[in-house]
């Protein structure tokens, strides 16, 4: 089965929305006709290499936030230290992004849902491994910023005041 | 260079603007109490010349009471200061002897012009100082020495030697000058005339038989002494014997006696009778009888002489020729608040008599009294006890009535849904009418203060934002507090014997009471007068009064006043025979109030009011320390509450303490807040602060090895924390003791500067202290001490260091220079643990300042910016309701307040906010966004038809 399941002719199905009304209702670019003319591309011969194809693509994708790993890091260490509104902006894209692919892994993987692939599992996990090490990367920028309230000076203000245990009445005068 | 001026960028951001110059701050300004005062009738302003106990010489105006002019001259402070300054004068100029006959001065009468001087000597006058005028020569009588000075430059006519003297007296006689002198309880009187090129045409020596008066007066030729009950008059320039003058009784005491402008007059008082000698006859008239409390003559155009006497605030005047009363028993003020009057003066008589009444606390009180009139009215007073403040204390004004309603409808606990339902919807339209009745109000000021300025809409705006605090220059206003809580009430005691309650505002007297006759200050250890308040109770709670306790010496007794500080009503009053410390019990027995402790020297004490059984039974325990002024063993101990006794914890001596001077005993005020518990470092660690609440900072002073040490000691171990020593140390020492850290000024002899020294206490990196701290519990590890000292480039009068509500701001040093700045130096710059060098991380990390050794001095952190203020004794600071903003009164010779905001203000807008712009770009925002709705819809109709 080809990738391209269905072909759209959006000229035969204009001319048959034109010309029957009573198919209106489809929505643009399907027609029946179309359908009909949909043609099976596929060959025998063929289908060994397409196999082979989508394996590759799954991987591909899999592999994709661990190879954009290298690109982030040179980009966090272009942005510099400093804390202004550009680092700032691409620290948290960098963060927001992988959360957001996180979430959305079996969207990302559908269209390679198939019998042939097999199980995508793993691509799923090196996917969700490669996409933790970009947020790492984004942590550890963050942390490098400074902004990150892991000491224990980020704390000190919430420290409370010591109660007394004793008292003394040591700010009086002594009179002579 | 560059640096320098990064540094300031960095620091300075808290100048004044020109606009804001007298909104947040007022100054005072004071002469002292009047040793001398003279009518100065020509010229077209009628004025009093006063020398005052200030050392200061000055010109009232006596239709206002205002200052004309006012010459400051050396503090009275800094050295030994037994004389009062004295003065003559001509029709054109004065001339003063001040700062215990040390400097001869000559001023311009008018405009108080300086016209030139002359140092007398370094050391202070044997005898007090006499000083007489005549034709262009000014001469001094002081040192043994007799010293004619031109009135036109100052500049030495001649001098001779008068015989050693412990009194002496001047007048001029004709176109010369008359001096007698003499030794009390010895029978010679010394008598010179001198004309004016300095030739002695007489010097002889009168011997007397029974001349050996305490107090010696010079009235024209006649010299008057008296003792007990015995005056004696002597005609300087005759040869004749003394004679006795009879007037008094055997029962009776002399006073006092009174000279007159009018030769050969004088007056005496008598604890029975007051009467006007004639001393060219020999003869005495009496005028009144029973005690009067002060006498003065004064003489019209006419020649006509005229006496009067206060007697109990009730005015008499007497024409001495018709030999009748002119004004009979005329009454002024309210005799319950007033002292007793010490001193009148005359201002001027004839349809419309006018008085300067001097109380004995230096309330200066014009009267205005017509010749038909019962009562005198008060035209002006000036309150020159303000000038020797014991002790400052704020206090915050009671909640206001619509706050009050609040918290009683709070507290009470009915059950009832309806009843609370109803009561509920009562306070509602109470606060409503309330709101109704200021809208109002506000309306009509606002209407106010644009009728009367002809101002921009960004003054109106600040008279909007401005008029809940300043609510106090309209009258009549209940005491109550703002939203902001930054009106108070200083309540103010004065060594002269009076309270007086202040409003910050403005600085005006809400209240004052007099104390009574003979009170002074209690003499605290370290040399000081005092007169202490203690706030026992706040006005935190609605539905109790705010109460405060003031402790004075009377009589050799010490006594206890309590008053409630809003209206200075007395509650109760204690007298105690010896009080060794008095103090406030850190907890609250019944109604909130806070018990005053009295610890006597023979180790038992009392607990005013006494506490309940139930707070005995849970009471935390409390310790504190005495100090032996003979041999400098410090004692500790602990109080037993039950027994009232003291039980003894531990001793310890202080080092070298018999050639040492005790500079200061300071302990940190129990309500002082430290909001951050420690100090980041530049890798993110935390250096923890030692924030001991029982520490006291001791600081002594060696007078032989001039070495300075300063011990930080625990009041309740005993056990001596931290010590330091400095040595070629010279006076002034000055220190201030907050939180963990200690800073203390001090002049040194080796760098020949005034030098200040900073240092903190840390526990280190771990915490050990967390939620209980206990003086007893050993330290973990030792303490980390960091110190730093900087270079000041100015001397120090006095310090202090800003209080806020939370301790979150950053603390600023206050510090009053001896040419009349109050000088604030942030606390980022006096800090030991500013880094020698920047590494490259301090400068990613920011906030650090390297060290350098010189505070810069700019003229941006001036507080007072042009307002001299000088002498200044004492600095108060207390917190407001903003975090950001501390209040601070310096006191002295003047007043000033102002507040202080060290980390800027950051919890309120500035004065400078542009308020038309916000709000046009509101307006512009809200009404784009109307317009835009339209035509989005607009523009979605027509989408829909086409």
């Amino acid at each position: 089965m080809s990738l391209a399941t269905w072909r759209l002719d959006a000229g035969t199905a204009s001319r048959s929305a034109r010309t029957a009304d009573s198919q209106s209702y489809f929505p643009p670019g399907f027609s029946p006709i179309g359908q009909a003319m949909q043609q099976n591309v596929e060959a025998e011969a063929a289908a060994d290499q397409q196999e082979h194809l989508m394996r590759k693509r799954a991987w591909d994708v899999a592999m994709g936030p661990a190879k954009s790993l290298p690109m982030n890091m040179f980009m966090m260490y272009m942005a510099g230290r400093s804390i202004s509104i550009f680092p700032i902006m691409m620290v948290a894209m960098m963060l927001w992004r992988p959360l957001k692919t996180m979430f959305s892994v079996n969207s990302t993987f559908k269209p390679l849902q198939d019998d042939k692939t097999g199980s995508l599992i793993l691509h799923k996990i090196l996917f969700v491994l490669g996409n933790f090490g970009v947020v790492a990367l984004a942590i550890y920028k963050v942390h490098s910023m400074g902004l990150l309230p892991n000491y224990d000076s980020d704390w000190l203000e919430f420290i409370p005041e010591a109660q007394r245990g004793s008292f003394s009445l040591s700010n009086g005068d002594i009179f002579i | 260079m560059v640096l320098y001026h990064f540094l300031l960028l960095l620091v300075g951001a808290h100048a004044l603007f020109e606009d804001q110059v007298g909104k947040f701050d007022w100054r005072k300004q004071f002469i002292g109490c009047p040793t001398q005062i003279e009518v100065d009738r020509r010229g077209k302003l009628d004025r009093y010349l006063m020398a005052t106990e200030e050392n200061v010489v000055a010109a009232l105006s006596m239709n206002t009471g205002e200052i004309v002019w006012r010459k400051v001259q050396e503090d009275t402070a800094n050295q030994g200061h037994r004389h009062a300054p004295t003065f003559a004068g001509n029709k054109n100029a004065i001339c003063t002897v001040s700062d215990s006959g040390r400097m001869l001065r000559i001023w311009s009468k008018r405009d108080g012009a300086f016209l030139g001087q002359l140092l007398l000597s370094s050391v202070e006058s044997p005898h007090p100082p006499a000083v007489a005028i005549e034709n262009e020569a000014c001469l001094v009588v002081a040192h043994n020495r007799a010293i004619a000075v031109s009135l036109k430059d100052a500049t030495k006519l001649w001098e001779i030697e008068i015989n050693k003297s412990n009194w002496v007296a001047a007048r001029p006689h004709r176109d010369g000058f008359a001096i007698v002198g003499g030794i009390q309880e010895n029978s010679e009187v010394h008598v010179k005339w001198v004309d004016a090129q300095g030739n002695q045409n007489l010097n002889r020596i009168l011997s007397v038989n029974s001349f050996n008066p305490k107090r010696v007066t010079l009235s024209g030729r006649h010299l008057l002494g008296h003792w007990d009950s015995t005056l004696y008059s002597l005609d300087i320039l005759a040869n004749g014997p003394e004679m006795k003058i009879e007037v008094v009784d055997k029962k009776e005491q002399i006073l006092e006696v009174v000279q007159f402008a009018t030769e050969g007059y004088a007056a005496v008082r008598t604890t029975e009778h007051t009467a006007v000698l004639n001393l060219a006859k020999n003869f005495a008239e009496v005028l009144s009888t029973g005690k009067s409390d002060a006498v003065s003559e004064f003489v019209n155009k006419d020649g006509v002489q005229y006496v009067a006497l206060v007697q109990n605030h009730v005015l008499t005047v007497f024409d001495l020729n018709e030999r009748k009363e002119i004004l009979k028993q005329v009454a002024y003020g309210d005799p319950t608040l007033l002292a007793p009057v010490k001193k009148v003066v005359v201002g001027g008589g004839d349809k419309e008599w006018e008085f300067l009444v001097i109380g004995e606390d230096c309330r200066m009180d014009h009267l205005v009294v017509d010749l038909n009139a019962k009562k005198g009215t008060t035209e002006w007073s000036r309150e020159e006890g303000l000038t020797k403040i014991g002790s400052v204390e704020m206090l915050d004004l009671p909640l206001s009535e619509s706050q009050a309603a609040i918290e009683t409808e709070f507290s009470v606990d009915e059950k009832n849904v309806l009843a609370s339902f109803i009561h509920r919807l009562i306070s509602q339209l109470d606060q409503f009418k309330r709101w109704i009745g200021k809208s109002f109000e506000s309306i009509f000021n606002l209407a106010l203060v644009m009728q009367v300025q002809s101002s921009s809409f960004s003054d109106i705006l600040n008279s909007v934002r401005n008029s809940a605090k300043s609510s106090s220059s309209f009258r009549g206003y209940p005491l109550e507090r703002d939203v902001f809580n930054l009106r108070k009430l200083m309540v103010v005691t004065s060594l002269k014997g009076s309270i007086f309650a202040l409003d910050n505002s403005d600085g005006s007297v809400v209240w004052r009471k007099y104390l009574g006759a003979n009170v002074d200050g209690l003499t605290t250890l370290d040399g000081h007068h005092k007169i202490p308040i203690f706030i026992q109770r706040t006005t935190a709670f609605y539905n109790f009064d705010a109460q405060v306790a003031v402790a004075y010496k009377q009589n050799a007794a010490t006594h206890i006043t309590f008053l409630n500080p809003m209206n200075g009503k007395e509650v109760d009053h204690q007298v105690v025979n010896d009080a060794r410390r008095i103090d406030l019990l850190p907890f609250v027995g019944d109604n909130h109030l806070h018990s005053i402790i009295v610890v006597g020297a023979n180790k038992k004490f009392t607990v005013f009011p006494s506490l309940p059984a139930n707070v005995l039974e849970t009471a935390p325990p409390v310790h504190l320390f005495d100090v032996d002024q003979k041999n400098g063993k410090m004692t500790g101990f602990r109080l037993d509450l039950k027994t009232h006794e003291l039980k003894e914890t531990w001793t310890e001596f202080l080092p070298q303490w018999q050639e040492s001077t005790l500079i200061t005993i300071s302990g940190k005020p129990s309500t002082q807040r430290t909001h951050s518990q420690g100090r980041v470092m530049v890798d993110r660690s935390v250096l923890y602060k030692y924030v001991n609440p029982n520490l006291v900072a001791i600081a002594l002073l060696g007078k032989e090895s001039s070495q300075l040490t300063v011990i930080m000691l625990d009041a309740v171990t005993g056990q001596t924390v931290h010590s330091a020593r400095l040595p070629k140390v010279k006076e002034p020492v000055h220190l201030v003791h907050c939180e963990n850290w200690v800073a203390y000024s001090y002049w040194s002899e080796k760098g020949r500067r005034t030098e200040i020294a900073v240092f903190e206490l840390f526990q280190g990196i771990e915490q050990q202290h967390l939620e209980t701290f206990s003086s007893d519990e050993p330290l973990k590890q030792a303490l980390h001490v960091e110190q730093a000292s900087f270079i000041f480039s100015q001397g120090i009068q006095s310090m202090a260091i800003s209080e806020t509500e939370q301790g979150a701001s950053n603390r600023a040093i206050l510090v009053a220079l001896p040419f009349g700045n109050i000088f604030e130096v942030n606390r980022r710059i006096l800090d030991a643990l500013r880094p020698m060098e920047l590494t490259a991380e301090m400068r990613e990390e920011g906030g650090f300042i390297p060290y350098m050794p010189e505070i810069p001095i700019a003229t941006e952190e001036m507080l007072n910016y042009n307002q001299t203020v000088h002498h200044i004794q004492g600095i108060k600071t207390a917190p407001s309701g903003l975090e950001s903003t501390s209040l601070v009164l310096a006191y002295g010779l003047d007043m000033f307040y102002t507040r202080v905001t060290p980390s800027g203000t950051f919890d309120i807008l500035k004065d400078d906010f542009d308020h038309v712009f916000i709000t046009i770009v509101l307006a512009a925002l809200i009404l784009g966004s109307i317009f835009a709705r339209r035509m989005a819809r607009n523009k979605a109709l027509q989408q829909q038809w086409a």
